[in-house]
């Protein structure tokens, strides 16, 4: 198994062997993950520092994010990470058709979120709910009502920014399966993306209760 | 090991300098040891040029008014010289070129875990290099390297290129310290055990560990600025319930780790040097290693204090002050350690020692002024003043810049198989000394006696210890140019250096100088620890000719 | 050399990824359902972050391989939760202690300043938070 993998040339001279070689490679994308997650704290700080100072502005304002949206969004998230976990499954046995299958619902389900991520943004642009002095919606108003919005659209674009990259990854690994690069001794590439597509589930994880319900 | 005669030829055998040929093998090398020199070549330049602008700064100060420049120029000196200096040399010079080029061969590996992403890093580097400079000089930026809002946000100078290019170059930092725990991780050579891990290796991890953490928190904070700059949401906007104080809270938990990034290497090349010229093992390995874990640990949880006198409340300010004061208990434990290594130990006194010393010196009283400036009531008066300015060039030139000079030398004949004029060498470690001395120390007295940092003039009665300085600017300077020409040099007509001039029992050692292609020829094991000196070994000589 | 932290044949099967799925389906309804009881604000914001925090370890131990990958990825998972912590917690505590006015202006602690009442009236005050009931119930999605 690990010989074939050499033989294939995917042993790189550095490492001693393939198991070496892929357990530096989930170390190295576990370090990466670990800067998204610090990225996203910066907004996670200050969305908490504002909630904090404006309780009742982010209360009021909150209510007029879209919950059944929102919740549904987790819905399709929470599944497509597990149609993810499951084409990982399958591609460590070498299952490849299963696997572009499986990625192709995990993408479809990630156009599906930024579908419906952009119906919210699409109501808050008519209603006049932008972030900072953009915001002119006349139904609520007041001290960190405008914060809201900004801390909103930030991190939610920033996120959706991530679940588009995602997708991306996801398309490359799903070209390489269709292709059947993957096996028993090789299925790096699927288990890299699929950890980053769980991050991206994870964030949003905490997203949705902090903007949407509290 | 034994030395190879001294008359051996350098260049006639193939080594990873000579081994491919022309430009493109350079462009596309995934040789991390031609990494290490790609990067000596770019974090030289940046230090030279950073080094030009403070010149500048200290030419203008001679005079209480104007004496070269008009006030908004002076403001844009002084941020090309901060952002160049702490983006383009501080934080990635040690890590990338002695971190790139020794980790491998320390750990007995052919290379480091992901060579690719190591190329990629330069190309950051370069990349982001490239437009913050620009954006600099093109755009006038005179925010300062910290770009305090609510001046950043609003201020008509060019902003968002810089911050750009320092967000890439942060990505380059980020990739190495992940490539370099990796790397340290799973490449370590049978026997190469975590308590034998060269000290150097220990402090490169814990600087990859602050790398990796801090450095996103000031890509996206830098990239609300921008984003401030270019939409107005406000975020940092007290007209639209933003604080700006945030800005500095977020700013600053990166970049105080970050000046742990910037002395943690130059603390792991210190312990090389003093057991390779003391001739004895570090006293204290255990103590010494986890030091640098504690460094990192702790330097996340002060960051508060460049905040006292920013409108932060008086118990956080306690806090930050109280914690700020931990990492001195850190930094006394590897003082202690590498003062009882000498102790009994056979000196080689050598330009690297020299420095090695400068270092001690200059960080324990660099260090001292920080404890002091960690306690509130002092640094209300000292905030913003000259003293700062004094304290934290104490720690970053004659901390880390002394051990950079020190393991320079110590490691020059390993990467270049040359030998530089030792005369010139002693005379110029002297000389920067010196200077940095006749430079810095009068900073300390003008801050205390409440000269204002970043201001273009002064009252009449601080020109004498200004002019000092610059004089002392100006010694330094002229060291420096004297260490550039006879590395050159020794470049072009040095004598061959042999496998191992200093006799040293380190890792790196065991190869030739320069290394060839291949670190090792197959994989090597290890027996022992590195730097073990009181067992004697055949064959080897022990004093020099 | 290196420790063998990916242990084969201790991988999770179909059967048991779907499960985990049931629960985060089941903890995601729970958010909802608390949330709309009767419960005091701060007892559903603790509810609601602490299924959240739960949500979250279920995905990065069973989805992400956490459970069978020892060492260092859960370390730095933990670190990096640590961190977060810290920034978050510490910066939220300095502008919870701070001098009032040091504030932003119409922020809680700043409205609750002692020594307001005294003060001059502003020029243009923002006023409290107003929600206009009217263009508020025309809005779909809301709660």
């Amino acid at each position: 198994m690990h010989t074939e993998a050499a033989a294939q040339g995917r042993l790189a001279h550095h490492f001693p062997d393939m198991k070496t070689q892929e357990h530096a490679a989930r170390m190295g994308m576990w370090l990466f993950l670990s800067t998204e997650i610090l990225l996203f704290a910066v907004l996670f700080t200050a969305y908490g520092l504002y909630r904090f100072l404006f309780p009742l502005g982010f209360e009021e304002a909150s209510k007029l994010a879209h919950v059944t949206m929102g919740a549904t969004n987790t819905v399709v998230l929470i599944t497509s990470s597990l149609t993810v976990a499951l084409a990982i499954h399958h591609a460590r046995k070498g299952e490849n058709r299963k696997v572009v299958g499986l990625l192709a619902i995990t993408i479809a389900f990630g156009a599906l979120f930024m579908v419906l991520k952009g119906f919210e943004y699409y109501h808050h642009f008519q209603d006049g709910q932008l972030p900072g002095r953009f915001y002119h919606y006349a139904g609520v108003t007041g001290p960190g009502v405008s914060m809201y919005f900004t801390v909103y659209f930030l991190m939610t674009g920033l996120h959706g920014l991530h679940v588009l990259i995602g997708m991306g990854l996801l398309t490359w690994v799903a070209v390489r399966a269709a292709r059947g690069h993957f096996g028993p001794g090789y299925s790096t590439p699927v288990e890299l993306s699929g950890l980053y597509w769980h991050l991206i589930d994870l964030i949003w994880i905490f997203l949705f209760p902090l903007l949407y319900l509290v | 090991m034994s030395p190879s005669p001294a008359s051996s030829p350098v260049y006639n055998t193939p080594n990873y300098l000579n081994a491919e040929k022309g430009v493109r093998s350079w462009l596309t090398t995934l040789d991390h040891k031609r990494i290490g020199v790609i990067y000596l070549v770019l974090t030289l330049t940046g230090f030279f040029l950073g080094g030009v602008f403070a010149l500048l700064l200290r030419l203008e100060l001679l005079t209480p008014g104007p004496t070269i420049m008009d006030a908004m120029t002076y403001n844009r000196m002084f941020t090309l010289h901060g952002v160049i200096m702490i983006f383009l040399f501080m934080i990635p010079a040690i890590p990338g070129i002695f971190g790139n080029f020794f980790l491998p061969l320390m750990i007995g590996a052919q290379d480091v875990a992901f060579p690719r992403i190591n190329l990629l890093s330069v190309y950051l580097y370069l990349l982001g290099a490239a437009i913050a400079v620009w954006g600099m000089i093109h755009g006038g930026t005179d925010t300062g390297w910290t770009f305090y809002t609510p001046y950043s946000t609003t201020t008509v100078t060019t902003v968002a290129p810089v911050l750009l290019g320092a967000f890439i170059l942060g990505m380059g930092s980020i990739v190495t310290g992940l490539n370099f725990i990796v790397t340290i991780h799973t490449l370590r050579a049978p026997g190469v055990t975590w308590m034998r891990l060269p000290l150097f290796a220990w402090a490169m991890y814990a600087t990859s560990v602050i790398q990796v953490l801090a450095t996103p928190v000031l890509g996206m904070t830098l990239l609300l600025v921008a984003v401030e700059r270019v939409f107005g949401f406000g975020i940092f906007d007290p007209a639209r319930g933003g604080d700006p104080v945030l800005f500095q809270h977020l700013f600053w938990f990166y970049s105080h780790p970050a000046v742990y990034i910037m002395i943690l290497p130059a603390m792991g090349i210190v312990s090389e040097v003093v057991q390779t010229f003391a001739r004895k093992n570090m006293f204290g390995y255990k103590a010494v290693a986890f030091s640098s874990l504690g460094i990192a640990f702790v330097g996340f949880f002060v960051w508060g204090h460049h905040l006292f006198t920013s409108g932060q409340s008086t118990f956080a300010s306690g806090v930050f002050g109280v914690l700020s004061m931990f990492v001195g208990l850190f930094t006394a434990i590897k003082v202690f350690n590498w003062t009882a290594t000498m102790y009994q130990g056979a000196i080689q006194v050598s330009a690297s020692f020299v420095y090695f010393l400068g270092f001690l010196y200059f960080l324990v009283f660099g260090g001292l002024t920080g404890i002091a400036l960690s306690t509130v009531s002092l640094d209300v008066h000292w905030q913003d003043t000259y003293f700062v300015v004094a304290h934290f060039h104490f720690i970053m030139v004659g901390g880390t810049i002394m051990s950079f000079l020190a393991g320079l030398h110590y490691w020059w004949p390993k990467m270049f198989g040359r030998m530089y004029s030792e005369r010139w060498a002693l005379a110029a470690s002297v000389l920067v000394i010196l200077g940095f001395n006749a430079t810095f120390i009068p900073q300390f007295l003008l801050g205390n006696m409440g000269m204002p940092r970043r201001y273009y003039s002064y009252p009449q009665q601080f020109q004498s210890l200004n002019v000092a300085s610059t004089a002392g600017a100006t010694l330094l300077a002229f060291g420096f140019g004297i260490i550039l020409t006879y590395l050159i040099a020794s470049l072009v007509k040095g004598r061959a250096a042999g496998p191992n001039p200093w006799r040293s029992r380190g890792y790196e050692w065991n190869t030739p100088s320069p290394p060839g292609v291949e670190n090792f020829p197959g994989t090597p094991v290890y027996d022992h620890g590195p730097h073990e000196y009181h067992e004697p070994v055949a064959g080897e000589v022990t004093r020099a000719h | 050399m290196t420790a063998t932290t990916h242990s084969e044949g201790k991988h999770l099967g179909p059967a048991q990824y779907v499960l985990i799925w049931v629960a985060l389906m089941v903890l995601t309804g729970v958010t909802l359902a608390v949330w709309k009881t009767n419960l005091s604000y701060s007892a559903r914001v603790v509810v609601a972050l602490s299924i959240a925090t739960v949500k979250a370890a279920l995905v990065a131990i069973f989805f992400m391989h956490l459970w069978e990958e020892k060492g260092v990825a859960r370390l730095v998972l933990v670190v990096s939760a640590v961190m977060v912590t810290l920034l978050i917690g510490l910066t939220i505590a300095d502008n919870a202690t701070r001098y009032p006015f040091a504030n932003p202006p119409y922020s809680e602690s700043w409205m609750d300043a002692p020594f307001r009442k005294d003060a001059p009236p502003m020029q243009a005050e923002p006023g409290p938070v107003k929600t206009s009931p009217a263009t508020r119930s025309e809005h779909p999605g809301g709660h």
